[in-house]
């Protein structure tokens, strides 16, 4: 069983939002919700000054806080792990979004579109989020289990791999088996640039990032400064 | 900017509420139900418990209002042996049974005419109060990425302070005009109370002492910004240091139940206003990338 992981390359990262497009795209999340985002932070002082983005979602934690405070066990964490809730069970407590030290959780209040009425798009993508419970990334988990069934592979087909990471348009994402280490993701985060937001934090993160300042990337952008 | 991004904003009124009047409602049935060890059907003891079983279930249907989906609330027994929240409910549950069994026997029992396992029941009921009280504390105090939650005062906090508005209620309610019992029955209690207002001034200030060497924003926000009247006010003010002279006059014999009555609505604000702070204060913690701080704020 593979164990799923992404590597976000912040010497590519140039805050673009189209990874937070493409996931709106692909999961059909209603307004107020996005799995998958972009922050950015003003550093330094005038006139050198520099803005940086930082892309965020779920990190699918090894020990995940979610998954502790759960008190119905719509939280989960798959064998391939895939911090994923079951919207069934889920009772709308929001203690999830609350421990979640990444702000990665949102809780869909109520059925709303983005226009007056529904689109055909968000009447059709709607459905699968359920008002009342809490909703997050689950690393396009079926898109990943659909490619999987066609043989494909994670990480490197388009078809087998989440939406944020095949549209990044400077190739700053990557993802794959964490288990494998032959895999990119294995080898990004043993090459020494790899590291996990709030260092130290007992919830281990399986979304690693790489460092802005210590390499060239393939588009050509100096090192970060 | 920043103030917005330390203001916690998941969990609103309703859960302030509830942890307001589940604090008041357990507080209220321990001290019935401790008065009843020494004197079993005494009007306070059944205040207290009778009163005490209703606030917490009052304060159950806030939480449940709150809920996505209420009706599934049910599967929130599932994870006693994780999650402090289903342990919490296993907690509230049992509570709320024996609660209304045992104010149920009271309601109806005639004098001296309580079953023998009384006693069983009452001292059952303090233990799964202290319970109420305390889980919340815990559950808030394990969330690591809210400094002004994580903090292992938060459970002794909240414990007092559902004791200290506990007796203020039924201090409250025994100043009442008109009412047969003395005002004199609640010496003890009122005295008890002085001690636990002490202590908790104390961990107040234990609380935001330790939390301004990690948070200092969000002291700042209690102790000077947005939740600063309600803190100086309401917490300090109505709820500690005045319940506190009012009552050492009622002790030292210059009281009366009218102050009796005044520092009974004090505590009242107190801990209201004291959920309050502490629910709206527990904003997230910024993520840190490598050497920069990212407050992270969903849904924008």
């Amino acid at each position: 069983m593979a164990r799923w992981g992404m590597v976000i390359d912040l010497a590519r990262c140039i805050g673009c939002a189209g990874c937070q497009m493409a996931c709106k795209a692909e999961n059909g999340t209603p307004p107020g919700i996005t799995w998958c985002r972009v922050e950015v932070k003003d550093i330094g002082n005038f006139p050198a000054v520099r803005r940086i983005p930082l892309p965020v979602q779920c990190m699918h934690c090894r020990e995940p806080e979610c998954e502790k405070v759960c008190p119905t066990g719509a939280t989960e964490k798959t064998e391939s792990g895939i911090v994923r809730v079951d919207s069934e069970l889920c009772m709308g407590c929001r203690a999830c979004v609350l421990a979640c030290p990444y702000g990665a959780r949102y809780f869909y209040e109520e059925k709303k579109g983005y226009y007056e009425t529904l689109s055909l798009f968000e009447e059709l993508a709607y459905k699968r989020h359920r008002v009342g419970t809490v909703t997050k990334c689950d690393f396009c988990q079926e898109r990943v289990e659909r490619g999987l069934d066609q043989g494909l592979k994670p990480g490197v087909d388009r078809e087998a791999t989440p939406a944020c990471v095949f549209n990044c348009m400077t190739k700053g994402r990557f993802f794959g088996d964490l288990d494998d280490p032959r895999s990119t993701v294995s080898l990004l985060v043993a090459s020494g640039r790899a590291f996990q937001l709030l260092p130290g934090h007992p919830s281990d993160p399986q979304v690693y990032y790489l460092t802005p300042g210590t390499t060239l990337s393939a588009g050509g952008r100096e090192d970060g400064k | 900017m920043a103030s917005n991004a330390l203001w916690q904003r998941s969990w609103g009124w309703k859960v302030v509420l509830y942890l307001f009047l589940a604090g008041l409602g357990s507080g209220s049935f321990a001290v019935g139900a401790i008065e009843a060890f020494s004197s079993a059907q005494s009007f306070v003891a059944n205040l207290g418990i009778i009163a005490g079983t209703f606030l917490v279930l009052l304060g159950t249907l806030f939480l449940l209002w709150d809920l996505g989906r209420p009706t599934r609330s049910i599967f929130a027994l599932r994870r006693l042996r994780v999650s402090w929240s289903s342990r919490g409910t296993w907690t509230l549950t049992l509570f709320s049974l024996f609660g209304a069994l045992n104010s149920i026997l009271r309601l109806t029992a005639g004098n001296g005419s309580l079953p023998e396992f009384q006693p069983v029941l009452d001292g059952l009921g303090v233990l799964l109060a202290i319970g109420v009280a305390a889980y919340t504390g815990v559950m808030l105090a394990l969330m690591s990425g809210r400094p002004m939650w994580n903090s292992s005062i938060l459970p002794a906090l909240f414990i007092t302070s559902a004791f200290s508005t506990g007796i203020g209620l039924l201090v409250a309610l025994v100043s009442l005009p008109g009412n047969q019992t003395p005002f004199e029955a609640m010496e003890k209690w009122i005295g008890a109370d002085i001690v636990s207002i002490l202590l908790e001034l104390l961990l107040i200030y234990f609380y935001l002492s330790v939390n301004f060497a990690r948070a200092p924003e969000s002291v700042r926000m209690v102790t000077r910004g947005s939740l600063a009247g309600p803190f100086w006010l309401g917490v300090l003010g109505a709820g500690l240091l005045i319940p506190l002279g009012l009552e050492y006059l009622n002790l030292t014999g210059g009281g009366s139940p009218v102050l009796g009555f005044v520092s009974g609505v004090g505590l009242l604000t107190g801990g209201l206003a004291l959920r309050y702070i502490v629910v709206f204060a527990g904003g997230r913690a910024p993520v840190l990338a490598g050497n920069i701080r990212f407050l992270v704020r969903p849904g924008v």
